[in-house]
């Protein structure tokens, strides 16, 4: 390791190393976050769910948007794999289907950092422990 | 750059090294190269998460999972239904003593809810051996803020005040 010599090469340090960390700070305030949930059951994965991930993932990241993205099981969906649940702060969750990277790039450009909604909505229809509270 | 999008953060405070919480890491990371995930999901371990009695503690990132009494027989279960599958495993989940109900997410459990960390805020957070694990959460700042940025006198007034 290089030594450090000055405040400045200290922060550079940490600005660096900050990445590493940065998933589990994130995890810690999801809530303030927006999260995306990719379905990542075997339904998900064949039609492309871990590209999705992936992309969506990076992308929002270079695009500067703070997000946590997380994978889950099968939201039964099925047929309109990949699915990815989106909750913004404050906002209920929306499951969109169909998503491949084209739509993930119209997700994020247009809901995610505008809140104008997109084709492709799944209207809710499960109710879950957490909803029930 | 890491690719990692997930960490699964182990206890290796004393109480859960006594309950096998080393063999467990080892048995993730093995778990994790089987299935061909070593570069995707990151095993750390952290100091103690201070919940000794229900070591030892798995804690998933980011989405805040947090698994107690974890043995080394669980990591496959883990790796295959958690890490893969992304269905939570509720037998190891931490269960309220009071209402009995699982709680998923450590920030809901009544012994965390109360806690500010100052001084401990790191422990269970960062490796503890990793060096740019603990400058990336600010350490050192003050040091340096100190050296570079105050006088003694200041330096030891900021002391009085606190």
């Amino acid at each position: 390791m290089e030594k450090i010599r000055s405040l400045a090469d200290l922060k550079k340090i940490r600005d660096e190393k900050n990445k590493g960390v940065e998933l589990r700070k994130k995890g810690e305030d999801a809530e303030k976050l927006v999260q995306v949930k990719v379905a990542m059951a075997t339904c998900g994965i064949a039609s492309g769910a871990k590209e999705t991930m992936e992309f969506l993932s990076e992308s929002l990241e270079k695009r500067g948007v703070e997000a946590v993205v997380t994978q889950t099981g099968c939201m039964g969906y099925c047929y309109a794999e990949p699915t990815i649940e989106v909750t913004l702060p404050g906002k209920e969750a929306i499951v969109f289907g169909n998503v491949n990277i084209k739509k993930a790039d119209e997700i994020i450009e247009k809901y995610i950092k505008g809140g104008e909604l997109v084709d492709g909505i799944i209207p809710v229809n499960y109710e879950t422990i957490d909803s029930k509270e | 750059m890491s690719k990692y999008s997930m960490h699964l953060l182990v206890c290796g405070g004393t109480g859960c090294k006594a309950s096998e919480s080393d063999i467990l890491t080892e048995k993730l990371k093995k778990e994790l190269a089987k299935q061909g995930l070593e570069e995707t999901v990151q095993v750390i371990m952290t100091g103690c998460f201070g919940f000794c009695e229900k070591g030892p503690i798995v804690k998933v990132m980011p989405d805040n999972t947090f698994y107690t009494q974890v043995k080394p027989a669980d990591a496959e279960e883990i790796i295959e239904e958690h890490v893969i599958k992304g269905r939570r495993i509720s037998r190891l989940l931490y269960k309220d003593p009071k209402s009995k109900e699982e709680v998923e997410d450590s920030g809901k459990m009544g012994f965390y809810k109360k806690q500010l960390r100052i001084a401990l805020r790191n422990c269970g957070f960062v490796d503890p051996e990793s060096i740019d694990e603990y400058i990336a959460r600010d350490g050192y700042m003050a040091l340096g803020k100190v050296l570079t940025e105050m006088t003694p006198e200041s330096t030891i007034a900021r002391l009085k005040d606190s």
